[in-house]
């Protein structure tokens, strides 16, 4: 069990340190070095953020990823603000994750139990949809975490990825769903 | 690939329905009408079924993962931090090696200086600076002049590939977008990128999609068969 949550943990790193150096590189001119350090105390930041968690914690927070990127931004403006005294960051512990979902979990269970399938059966089905959505491409990985897991509006979802309007995003969107239900449907 | 756009108006529909279902934004009469839909509906059932699942396996990987961090240690995930400076040394030493073999078995490096060489020398030929129009998009404009300088500096390859692919992919979507008009300098900043990582194959196959829509004979496709040529 231990090894698969070792496996676990270098995938999630792996993913986060592609796109953190990217953003950090994009939005703060950050160089190779400055954003090995930023990386580095935010992944710590976040193991310590985390250590304390129960699961309906995670559920009421956003995602582990977003969130990583919202440590990785605070470090990187607290780093700026040395060289750049009108950029001022704000503490970690100011920030607040936390949210109420707004997934009813009484209707989800609903559509989950509506064809009376064996638990077994389900059990198939919900590992072979964990596998796809550990594993979609860009653009379709931001789009569809920040939809149903972050539960962004099509607006902020616009703003976010530089879609230039809400109806791009809800066209593509719906062609990401499309694609990873076609998938699902492979045997 | 053909898109059938009433269908696509349709299922569109229906996932905002879906959507009000799991948000609980129904009147009591609307959500009986839609769970009425549901047990006559296979199609509709299945959508949002699968909706509801994946609303689920995403708050489970987000358990999984933080599970994970809760079961390492400070030392481990201070280890584990640390790990790209490792990598990078490694390659380093991978690019010093690499050089010492030119001189003792000759071939596989020079091949190697060659193709990273060629990466270079044309990095500059299709830059997305000269294709930027001015006043508009300039979030996107900034980007790709960012990517684009890295290419031409060879500075941070693997984030900058990582980058150019997610780029490369939506320009080539079937939907209009930001990216569309700069597919052609998009594509070309990311085969000369695979060129300067050594990574041949990838960027001939780059370099062979953009040749479809810029044959020999224009200035783009002459230069894309100077280099197959070469390599």
């Amino acid at each position: 069990m231990l090894k698969d949550y070792n496996r676990i943990l270098s995938d999630f790193i792996k993913k986060q340190r592609d796109k953190a150096y990217i953003f950090l590189q994009k939005s703060y001119q950050l160089e190779k070095d400055d954003c090995d350090a930023v990386f580095q105390d935010s992944l710590i930041i976040l193991w310590e953020k985390l250590k304390d968690v129960d699961e309906q914690g995670i559920i009421n927070m956003t995602s582990t990823s977003t969130y990583f990127l919202a440590i990785c931004k605070n470090k990187a403006r607290e780093l700026r603000r040395d060289s750049n005294k009108m950029i001022h960051a704000i503490d970690d512990d100011e920030q607040d994750f936390s949210r109420t979902p707004q997934y009813k979990q009484e209707n989800i269970n609903f559509l989950l139990t509506l064809d009376h399938e064996s638990d077994i059966i389900r059990q198939e089905e919900e590992d072979r949809l964990h596998q796809l959505v550990k594993n979609l491409p860009e653009p379709c990985e931001g789009l569809l975490w920040g939809y149903y897991r972050d539960e962004l509006s099509l607006k902020e979802l616009a703003e976010k990825f530089d879609y230039k309007s809400e109806g791009t995003v809800k066209v593509t969107k719906h062609r990401c769903l499309q694609k990873l239900i076609t998938k699902y449907k492979e045997k | 690939m053909t898109i059938d756009i009433s269908n696509e108006s349709k299922l569109i529909a229906d996932d905002e329905r879906i959507e009000c279902y799991l948000k609980g934004r129904m009147t009591p009469t609307e959500e009986s009408q839609f769970v009425e839909l549901l047990k006559s509906d296979k199609e509709l059932r299945e959508r949002a079924k699968i909706q509801a699942q994946l609303i689920q396996a995403m708050r489970h990987v987000d358990i999984e993962t933080v599970k994970a961090f809760q079961n390492t240690d400070d030392a481990s995930i201070r280890n584990i931090a640390r790990k790209r400076n490792v990598i990078s040394i490694r390659h380093w030493i991978a690019v010093a090696a690499s050089v010492l073999v030119t001189f003792l078995i000759g071939f596989k490096s020079y091949d190697y200086y060659s193709v990273t060489s060629i990466g270079k020398e044309y990095a500059t030929a299709f830059a997305i600076s000269s294709q930027l129009r001015g006043d508009a998009d300039t979030d996107t404009q900034s980007e790709l002049e960012a990517l684009s300088k890295n290419v031409e500096n060879g500075y941070d390859m693997d984030s900058t590939i990582v980058a150019l692919e997610q780029l490369w992919q939506k320009a080539n979507q079937d939907t209009y977008n930001e990216y569309t008009d700069y597919a052609p300098n998009i594509g070309w900043n990311l085969a000369m990128a695979y060129l300067q990582n050594y990574e041949k194959e990838k960027a001939k196959t780059v370099l062979v999609k953009l040749q479809k829509d810029y044959p020999v004979g224009t200035a783009m496709g002459d230069r894309i068969q100077e280099i197959i040529d070469k390599l």
